[in-house]
């Protein structure tokens, strides 16, 4: 059987063309398009930032190739992964089509395209869409089953972690003494308002407290 | 013995294209009750269409597997049954290779994925993460079996079977809990290519929905009365998906003019004259019955010989490939008189007499579920009566008459629905179709391999292999 992306060696299209098969490709590798769906803009700045590579001219017309449209869907799978855009630029551009292709997540087959479909709907019992699918749906049933992916998840069970994943957490630590130390969500703390930071400030209290009486000691 | 031969030399006259091009592939043939159509009258024959697989090719390796084993450990699982579903399912791992994948989940108030799908290199990982496993909660059965499908639609290209095997000893009370809805999900998902096999646990679970489940979902639907009972349908199981030789098995009838035919077997209906049939497997024959209405008009000369049907069969062989026998016509000779008196394939009868059976099964079933005892007997004695001829259905009706008799519906509804599942879907033995073969004895049916072995009581261990008995603690 021949792999997915052997089929869009043979592709081609404007910018335009290529926004619209990038947008209507990225559901089948649980890509969200929530923060900026792809359009001609967006295309033309990837194009400038060196992420993808040139197109060809055919008069007027800037012409995009089968590897234009892989290149695409590497940015936004690795842009959802939180990287930035001129890592991702030195990525494509040492990369040959066999291993871009490995860079990405395989994509959803029939199955697990039903089985997003039922999920959602499970989710949402009142509504019997049968066409309409959360994106945070389609991403956490299809978290990239990457080879490599595979090899991790059974590093990770050997050694007693059997949920497959890492959990990854940016935190701030703050030392308030030498004997205490709080250690506080990076994304949690972006968005921490002063009333919650006096509530988090007063449970941190009760909790010494009662760890103080567990010690035997006087509060 | 004459009317089979005749049967024969009438299909392989007719039917060049369906003689298979290598040896290795399975046939298709049309085997009439009767050799006979009375001109001018209406005629109802019936039609065992065979499907007979070769055994497993010499130096042919069991195709790889990709299942997910989800594990009902709702509180009702706990002091034992747990325990043994635990045992079955390492057993089954044990099983498995580097070339097969596995994933553990388990349901309860929700779901959840104990294992990943991962190529099976480490049982002893698989066993470890089983051992991990306790009871809780109540049954969100349907969030079980869609996250055990998710994990086997990960590597559904990678392997030949991809399966969901579903444990429940109860009713599905949490999540979607409608019957329909599920069953339909399972078909979508049969339709994609991941199979759904269910095993019903003790006297809680819903018979109906595991079933549904089951049939829809290409799969196989067994039941143990406790968990005692279940290493065998786990053995059974394992057997089959080793010996299969072709899934979404697709029969097409094309009936000739002014025919009406139905299947008789409880298959489902995928379209006009189209039904989905059990999978192929090595040494097993797949066969459906069909009933012909025909009126042959009276211009027809005695003597000649009419088309009365004909069929053709399409399934997607373990690399995804799509194959097609068929068509395959039946023609049988016109006669002035009436056909009653006309000898019988006995292979024919049989089948037809285990079919009649299975109804009256399944009406036992529903009569017992409204507590109509007396119906529920009266029903079994004519089953009983229906299969004079036939040792292994009139065993199963003295095992259904004695449960009848407790009056306990739910042992007795459970019994006889997956009785009567058997009946109506059961892979035969290719070999079965000798007059020896009407005669049943146990001993005869341990030599068989485990799927196409005819069992009595189907929520008891019948077969049991050395390595099977439960560990006693």
């Amino acid at each position: 059987m021949n792999p997915w992306h052997e089929r869009y060696k043979i592709w081609e299209g404007t910018a335009e063309k290529l926004a619209e098969d990038l947008l209507g490709l990225m559901p089948r590798f649980g890509l969200p398009n929530t923060d900026s769906a792809p359009n001609v803009r967006l295309i033309r700045h990837y194009v400038t930032v060196g992420a993808l590579t040139r197109p060809t001219r055919r008069g007027k017309e800037a012409i995009f190739s089968g590897r234009n449209l892989l290149e695409a869907l590497v940015i936004r799978s690795f842009l959802a992964q939180g990287w930035p855009l001129q890592k991702i630029a030195e990525v494509i551009r040492s990369s040959d089509w066999e291993t871009l292709a490995g860079l990405l997540p395989r994509p959803a087959n029939r199955a697990q395209e039903l089985v997003a479909r039922f999920a959602a709907q499970a989710q949402a019992p009142s509504s019997r869409s049968t066409t309409s699918m959360p994106a945070a749906a389609v991403t956490s049933l299809f978290s990239s089953p990457t080879r490599d992916h595979l090899a991790l998840e059974g590093d990770l069970a050997a050694l007693g972690n059997l949920t497959g994943t890492a959990c990854r957490r940016e935190v701030v630590r703050l030392t308030v003494a030498p004997w205490c130390a709080v250690e506080v969500d990076l994304a949690a703390l972006q968005s921490l308002t002063p009333d919650h930071a006096l509530r988090a400030g007063d449970a941190l209290r009760r909790l010494l407290v009662q760890e103080i009486r567990k010690q035997g000691g006087r509060s | 013995m004459k009317n089979v031969k005749i049967a024969k030399k009438v299909v392989k006259k007719a039917l060049n294209k369906a003689k298979p091009a290598t040896p290795d592939v399975p046939e298709l043939l049309l085997v009439p009750r009767r050799e006979g159509l009375r001109i001018g009258k209406p005629n109802v024959l019936e039609v065992l269409v065979r499907i007979p697989c070769p055994p497993l090719p010499e130096g042919k390796a069991r195709p790889s597997l990709n299942l997910a084993y989800v594990l009902d450990r709702s509180g009702s699982m706990a002091n034992g049954p747990l325990e043994e579903a635990k045992r079955c399912t390492a057993s089954m791992i044990a099983q498995m290779g580097p070339q097969d994948y596995a994933a553990l989940v388990v349901y309860d108030d929700s779901a959840k994925v104990v294992l990943s799908s991962r190529a099976v290199k480490s049982p002893a990982l698989f066993a470890a993460a089983l051992a991990g496993i306790e009871t809780a909660g109540s049954t969100n059965l349907h969030e079980g079996w869609l996250k055990g499908a998710h994990e086997v639609s990960r590597h559904q290209e990678s392997a030949g079977v991809s399966r969901v095997i579903l444990l429940s000893d109860g009713n599905a009370n949490q999540g979607l809990t409608d019957t329909n809805a599920i069953e339909e999900q399972c078909r979508q998902l049969a339709a994609a290519g991941v199979t759904t096999s269910t095993y019903g646990l003790g006297e809680s679970f819903n018979e109906d929905l595991m079933i549904r489940m089951a049939r829809s979902g290409g799969g196989s639907g067994y039941y143990g009365q406790t968990a005692d009972h279940l290493m065998e349908p786990f053995r059974t199981e394992f057997d089959l998906m080793s010996a299969l030789a072709g899934r979404a098995v697709h029969l097409e009838v094309l009936p000739c003019q002014a025919a009406k035919v139905r299947v008789v077997n409880d298959y489902l209906s995928t379209g006009k004259n189209q039904w989905l049939l059990p999978d192929l497997a090595w040494g097993g024959e797949t066969w459906a019955l069909l009933e012909v209405e025909i009126l042959p008009p009276k211009t027809f000369v005695a003597g000649h010989r009419l088309e009365v049907t004909q069929v053709k069969l399409g399934w997607t062989d373990l690399d995804g490939k799509a194959c097609e026998l068929g068509p395959v016509a039946l023609e049988v000779p016109l006669l002035t008189t009436a056909c009653d008196g006309l000898p019988e394939n006995e292979l024919v009868a049989r089948r037809a007499g285990e079919l009649a059976a299975a109804e009256y099964q399944r009406k036992a079933q529903e009569a017992a579920g409204r507590q109509a005892w007396r119906e529920v007997d009266a029903l079994l004695r004519k089953a009983k009566a229906q299969a004079a001829n036939n040792p292994w259905v009139a065993e199963v009706m003295d095992v259904l008459v004695a449960l009848a008799a407790q009056r306990d519906a739910a042992n007795f509804k459970k019994e006889a629905a997956y009785s009567s599942r058997q009946m109506n879907s059961r892979i035969a033995d290719a070999c079965e179709c000798g007059e020896g073969d009407a005669n049943y004895s146990p001993l005869a049916e341990a030599g068989r391999q485990s799927f196409l072995r005819r069992k009595t009581y189907q929520g008891r261990t019948q077969f049991q292999d050395p390595t099977d008995s439960p560990q006693k603690n």
